[in-house]
């Protein structure tokens, strides 16, 4: 899927007839600078999305829970590290911040010989009870929901306080 | 430089008088009588060196080292040309040569011409002034020698021989409580000519020896007067050199980032009872003036000029004006209000004709200059057209600003500790009614008025990461290029989501007593309760009257009612 694609997949997630939607970017690209502005573009989407009136959607991600260890040999590795490590915390933070139930984040994870994941990127919103595109969507919930594949990302470990130095500058003296 | 030009005289001159010594050579007997007086000067001068040497220079201080004297007063090259008119004497007589011995003889009156010039130089080494100018030059060379080596940027400044013997002389005048070496010090380190780009190190040093000595005065109990005369030379030095630095923006804002973290952990430390009273209100002072100081640099229009030459900013594009705004409202910085006014007229060409202590809003105004008003096109003045170029669209626009207020909130002095009264200074008060300014700067800044859009904007200020080109990543990245380090922290916004929270809010609370402040509450109660009591906790910590309410959403309101005392004159005359 192309960008335009994406983002309009993702934006149809907040229409009101949608029950549920399925979001999954496990490829190595979300991480890699030149997709930064779609990534940013789709957390956007989704937490407008989240937002909407009525009963909001109960969105289910799919993300990596691990780079593959083949990413640190290559040059812009310790960069891409980086992103994902950024990524899970921002999306950690946001959903700490609000009361409006935060996407279930699942992060599937993959051994460090593997070169990437299994499944494969892709959206879909569940209408009146079908997904638009049922086989592939319900074997990759199946995939997610086998125990031991992934682990939910978690807030708790977020702290909501910042650093130590902010209330007491004078420890750095 | 010197020592090659002085040791081409000396080969040039050994040169000629070996042609003269072949041409006419003289009896031995005579070569050997002239070689009795020479040598007794030699060991003469010799023996003076010696003396004044011993008693000028300590052995365990290696500032300067001896490296360093030597290469000033051509200790080596003298002794060298001694040995070896020594050995053309010695080895004529043995071996009979007549024109040998002449050679012997010469060279010594050569050695002897140089014994007194090392001797003069050696003279004027022993006053503190040249002593003061060898190390300024001394040092002046190590800088731009590091620069020349300089590979990694994780080799840190004083990893340099040269700089680690200067701060090493620096911690032993120190820990001695020396006035007069503290002076000599700095005054060595103020007087220093160093070119681009070396003077970014140079910068770098200085802000290594303005923190050592503010620490001295703080935890060490050094006389806070002495250190805050240093001080003050130092950064007047810094402002001085400001223009000819690569990137000015970096190190002004190290500075002034650095001096405001300086003024908060004064006032702890001399609350907590750790430092005196005395230093941490000599250094509140000076992070006050010194504040003042790199204001007026960085404002295009500054409230008072000494000489034309600082008219006009120092500043060369919007993205450096940005840079330094963003460090220079962090730490409960002085002055941060009335700084918008340059930076809004650096941006938009235009000055700002409102006044801030009326509840008028800079950032509004910039933001209407730039991207268009409600009835008023966007301008079209060089600045205004960069401006637009660095920052993109106005979601940009809005989410830097709102960066920069979530940096600014977090690191706000704690309110529940009473401000002790010697060290109020003018911008540098409990006065609820100066916080109120200061952070009526960021929250007029708004781009929506409910609580629904703000509870989108709060989570899409955390969730989007900043790409390579915004104004914030380009900000971040210049800083940690650049080799000046302070021990003030940095973190990133996303780090402090309470922050992130109080930012959002202050943004929906009521900027006039009679306004409503139901967006605010209904904003608050989508906040998942763990978030909210975040916020309230901070809140407590930075805004006053917002302690001792156990709701939280009471707190935060409480707390933000501190925006409404900012023009509260004008409305009372209504």
């Amino acid at each position: 899927m192309n960008d335009e694609e994406w983002v309009g997949a993702v934006s149809r997630i907040g229409d009101p007839g949608v029950r549920a939607a399925l979001v999954v970017q496990c490829g190595l690209d979300w991480v890699r600078p030149h997709r930064l502005g779609l990534r940013n573009a789709v957390d956007e989407a989704l937490i407008n999305a989240q937002a909407r009136g009525g009963a909001p959607p109960q969105i289910t991600r799919v993300l990596l829970h691990n780079l593959p260890a083949a990413v640190g040999d290559s040059p812009e590795g310790e960069a891409m590290a980086r992103s994902f490590a950024e990524w899970n915390h921002r999306l950690a933070a946001s959903a700490a911040l609000l009361s409006v139930p935060a996407p279930q984040v699942e992060r599937l994870i993959i051994e460090g010989s593997e070169t990437g994941a299994s499944v494969a990127d892709m959206v879909d919103v569940l209408v009146d009870g079908r997904w638009s595109d049922a086989p592939r969507t319900e074997a990759v919930l199946r995939i997610v929901s086998s125990p031991g594949v992934t682990t939910p990302l978690t807030s708790y470990d977020v702290n909501l306080d910042g650093p130590f130095s902010d209330a007491d500058p004078s420890v750095h003296m | 430089m010197g020592h090659t030009r002085r040791r081409a005289a000396l080969a040039s001159g050994a040169v000629g008088l070996a042609a003269v010594a072949w041409e006419w050579p003289v009896a031995t007997g005579d070569a050997v009588d002239a070689t009795q007086f020479t040598i007794a000067f030699f060991a003469t001068l010799l023996t003076g060196e010696a003396v004044i040497f011993a008693l000028s220079f300590s052995s365990a201080s290696s500032w300067p080292s001896l490296r360093a004297i030597d290469s000033h007063i051509a200790f080596r090259e003298w002794v060298l040309a001694g040995w070896v008119a020594a050995m053309f004497t010695a080895g004529g007589l043995l071996g009979q040569s007549e024109r040998s011995t002449t050679y012997g003889a010469l060279l010594f009156l050569l050695a002897n011409c140089f014994g007194v010039f090392s001797f003069a130089r050696l003279f004027g080494l022993a006053s503190v002034g040249g002593r003061n100018r060898l190390l300024r030059r001394t040092l002046a060379l190590g800088l731009i020698e590091l620069r020349a080596r300089q590979g990694s940027l994780d080799e840190e400044l004083s990893d340099d021989p040269v700089v680690a013997a200067y701060l090493g002389a620096l911690d032993q005048v120190i820990s001695g409580n020396d006035p007069n070496g503290i002076r000599n010090l700095v005054l060595q380190l103020t007087g220093m000519n160093v070119p681009a780009p070396a003077n970014e190190d140079a910068a770098a040093l200085h802000l290594e020896v303005l923190h050592r000595l503010c620490r001295a005065a703080l935890v060490r109990g050094t006389d806070p007067v002495i250190v805050v005369g240093c001080a003050e030379s130092i950064v007047g030095s810094l402002v001085r050199q400001v223009r000819a630095l690569p990137d000015p923006a970096v190190v002004l804002g190290a500075t002034s980032r650095y001096l405001a973290w300086l003024g908060s952990t004064a006032t702890l430390m001399s609350q907590r009872g750790i430092a005196s009273k005395r230093a941490a209100r000599e250094l509140v002072t000076l992070c006050v003036d010194s504040r003042r100081l790199v204001l007026r640099q960085a404002d295009p229009d500054p409230v008072s000029v000494s000489s034309s030459a600082e008219m006009g900013s120092v500043f060369e594009s919007p993205a450096a004006m940005v840079l330094w705004a963003r460090d220079f409202t962090e730490f409960h910085g002085s002055d941060q209000a009335g700084a918008f006014y340059g930076v809004h007229q650096f941006l938009t060409g235009q000055k700002f004709m409102g006044n801030y202590w009326d509840g008028a809003s800079v950032l509004s105004e910039t933001r209407a200059v730039l991207y268009g008003g409600t009835d008023t096109p966007p301008a079209d003045t060089p600045e205004a057209r960069a401006s637009r170029e660095l920052f993109g669209s106005v979601a940009e626009f809005d989410r830097f600003w709102a960066l920069v207020s979530v940096n600014a909130l977090a690191t706000l002095r704690d309110v529940r500790i009473p401000h002790p009264p010697e060290l109020v200074r003018p911008e540098f008060t409990p006065d609820p009614q100066l916080l109120g300014a200061y952070l009526r700067t960021f929250a007029s800044h708004r781009w929506f008025s409910d609580a629904g859009a703000a509870q989108r904007a709060l989570g899409v200020l955390m969730v989007r990461a900043d790409g390579p080109d915004s104004p914030w990543s380009l900000a971040r990245a210049r800083t940690e290029r650049s080799v000046v380090r302070t021990p003030a922290p940095r973190s990133e916004p996303q780090d402090r989501p309470a922050a992130m929270v109080l930012a959002i809010a202050a943004r929906l609370a009521p900027l006039a007593p009679d306004e409503p402040d139901q967006e605010l509450r209904a904003f608050l109660a989508g906040l998942s309760v763990p978030a909210l009591e975040a916020a309230a906790r901070l809140a407590a910590r930075v805004l006053p009257g917002a302690d001792g309410t156990d709701d939280p959403r009471e707190a935060v309101s409480r707390g933000l009612r501190v925006l409404q005392l900012v023009g509260a004159h004008t409305r009372r005359a209504t």
